[in-house]
C-alpha cells in the first residue's frame, strides 16, 4: 500500500488556503463595491423628486401670485431658492438648496393660510398637496440615503476589510446633515 | 481490481461534485444574508424602482381564505403533507424516511403590505417564504379531532374536481353517495404527518423583492399605487417571512455555516479519499 506523501498534502491544504483568501477578498470587494454603488443610487432617488418639485414650483408660483402679490418677499424666496438648486453640482450644495426651498415652500404655505379665497382654490389645493407629498417623499428618501451611508462608512471601517478599502481609495460619504438654522424651533409670538 | 477502483472513484467523484455544488449553493444563501444586511428599509410612500426591502403589516387583497388543513383564516398559506417510506421493518432496503405525498400553496394570490406611510401590493409568484409552522400533526393520531381535520383536508382536495371529466365521474359520485372509500384511505392517512404554514392578516411582515410598475393581470384597481413587490429579472432575490430581520438573517448564517462546513468537510474527504486512490494506482 502506498503512503501519503506529506509534501502532497502541504500543497493541497495551501492551495485550498489561497484560494479561500481570493474568495474573501474577493467578497469583501464585491461588498464594498454594492454598496458604494447602493449610496450614489440613493442619492439619485432623491435627485428624481427634488426635479419633479422643481418642476412643480412654477405652476405653484402662477397660481399663488395673482391671490397673494403683495408678499414679495415670500415669493421672491421660493423664486430665488429654485434658481440656487444645481442638480449636476456637489451634493453639499444641493443639500443646502433644497433644504432653502423646503423652507421657503414652508413659509409660502403658512403666509397662504391668511388667504381664504387662495386656500380655498382648486388648483392651489391640488399642488399643495402634491408637493406636501413630494416633500414627504424626499424627506423618506434623506432618510434612506443616510442609511445607505451609514452602511457603507460602517463598511470601510471595519477590520480587516479597511485594508481592502483603502487600497481601493474609498472614503467615508458625508450624510444629509440638516444645518443648524433649521434645527431651531421659531418663537411663537 | 481495476474495474472496483474506477468504481470507487466515480462514486466519490459523483459525492465531491455535488458537495461542490453544494458549498456553492451555501455561498448563495450568505449572498442573500449580505443583501438584507445592506439594503436600508424603504418607507412605502418613497419607494423607488429597483431591489427593496420593507417592514409593515399583512393586509388582505382579495379577501380571507381557509387554509388547507386546520381551517385558520389567512392571506397565505402552504403545507405539506408525508408519509413514512422505505422500510420501517428494518430488515433490507433502505431505511424509514419522509416522503412527500401532497403539498401546496396559494402563492398565485397576492396581498398588501402596510406601514404607517401607505400600502404596496405583493405578488408573492416565486418568494422563498420563511415561515413558522403554524399548524403540526404527527402520523398515528387518534382523536376524533384528529380524524375531522384529516376528513375535511381530504374532501376539501376533492372540492375543486371538475365533474365534467370523465375519470373524475366516478370519484365524484363515490364522495357523494358513500365514504367507504375514505375509510379505505384513511389507514394509509394514518401514517401521515401534515404540516402548515400561514400569514394571518396583520401579521408583522418582511419583505425583500423587486419594485416594479404593475402589470394589468395583477390588479385592476386603477386607484391604487403604480409599483408592486415581485421578483426582479435581474436581481431575483425575493424573501418574504415573519419573522424579523434579525432572526431572519441569524437563521440564513446557520444554515449557510451548516452548509459549508458539512460540505466543506465532505468534499475534503472526496477529494483526499481520490488523491489516496490515484497515488495508490500510481505505486502499483
Amino acid at each position: 500500500m502506498g503512503t501519503v506523501n506529506i509534501e502532497t498534502v502541504i500543497l493541497v491544504g495551501a492551495a485550498l488556503a489561497l484560494t479561500g483568501l481570493i474568495i474573501w477578498v474577493a467578497t469583501v470587494f464585491n461588498g464594498i463595491v454594492t454598496l458604494r454603488e447602493n449610496t450614489e443610487k440613493a442619492w439619485s432617488n432623491i435627485d428624481v423628486l427634488l426635479k419633479q418639485r422643481h418642476d412643480e414650483l412654477p405652476q405653484l408660483m402662477e397660481t399663488v401670485k395673482g391671490f397673494i402679490a403683495h408678499e414679495k418677499s415670500t415669493l421672491i424666496n421660493v423664486v430665488e431658492a429654485r434658481k440656487a438648486l444645481n442638480l449636476t453640482g456637489p451634493i453639499t450644495e444641493q443639500v443646502v438648496a433644497d433644504q432653502n426651498i423646503s423652507k421657503s415652500i414652508e413659509t409660502l404655505f403658512a403666509v397662504a393660510e391668511n388667504y381664504p379665497t387662495l386656500k380655498s382654490n382648486e388648483n392651489f389645493m391640488k399642488l399643495q398637496k402634491r408637493i406636501t407629498r413630494l416633500e414627504n417623499e424626499i424627506a423618506d428618501r434623506r432618510e434612506f440615503f443616510n442609511d445607505s451611508v451609514n452602511l457603507y462608512n460602517i463598511r470601510i471601517n471595519l477590520f480587516p476589510e479597511m485594508m481592502i478599502a483603502k487600497t481601493i481609495g474609498c472614503k467615508n460619504k458625508p450624510m444629509y446633515q440638516i444645518n443648524n438654522n433649521e434645527k431651531e424651533t421659531p418663537l411663537l409670538s | 481490481m481495476y474495474i472496483g477502483i474506477i468504481w470507487i472513484c466515480i462514486v466519490v467523484l459523483t459525492a465531491a461534485a455535488f458537495n461542490v455544488w453544494y458549498f456553492v449553493r451555501s455561498f448563495d444563501l450568505l449572498r442573500t444574508r449580505q443583501l438584507m444586511a445592506n439594503t436600508p428599509t424603504s418607507k412605502i410612500r418613497s419607494l423607488a424602482v429597483g431591489l427593496v426591502e420593507i417592514k409593515g403589516k399583512a393586509v388582505p387583497y382579495d379577501g380571507v381564505y381557509e387554509s388547507a388543513i386546520s381551517r385558520s383564516e389567512c392571506i397565505y398559506y402552504e403545507y405539506l403533507v408525508e408519509t413514512i417510506g422505505g422500510n420501517v421493518t428494518g430488515k433490507g432496503g433502505p431505511g424509514p424516511h419522509w416522503e412527500d405525498v401532497k403539498s401546496a400553496s396559494t402563492f398565485n394570490n397576492p396581498f398588501y403590505v402596510e406601514d404607517d406611510t401607505g400600502k404596496i401590493l405583493v405578488n408573492p409568484k416565486n418568494a422563498i417564504f420563511f415561515l413558522p409552522v403554524s399548524f403540526y400533526m404527527p402520523p398515528f393520531w387518534k382523536r376524533k379531532k384528529d380524524r375531522q381535520i384529516v376528513e375535511n383536508f381530504y374532501f376539501r382536495e376533492f372540492e375543486n374536481i371538475d365533474p365534467n371529466k370523465k375519470k373524475n365521474q366516478q370519484r365524484v359520485e363515490i364522495l357523494r353517495n358513500d365514504r367507504f372509500h375514505f375509510r379505505q384511505d384513511l389507514k394509509k392517512a394514518m401514517m401521515w404527518r401534515y404540516s402548515e404554514r400561514i400569514i394571518k392578516p396583520g401579521d408583522n411582515l418582511y419583505v425583500m423583492g423587486t419594485a416594479a410598475p404593475k402589470k394589468p393581470h395583477i390588479s385592476q384597481n386603477n386607484n391604487e399605487d403604480s409599483l408592486v413587490i415581485t421578483m426582479g429579472e435581474q436581481e431575483q432575490t425575493f424573501v418574504i417571512s415573519t419573522f424579523s430581520e434579525e432572526a431572519l438573517m441569524r437563521k440564513q448564517v446557520a444554515m449557510c455555516m451548516l452548509n459549508i462546513t458539512g460540505s466543506a468537510a465532505l468534499s475534503l474527504i472526496s477529494i483526499l479519499w481520490i488523491i489516496y486512490y490515484i497515488m495508490f494506482i500510481t505505486h502499483k
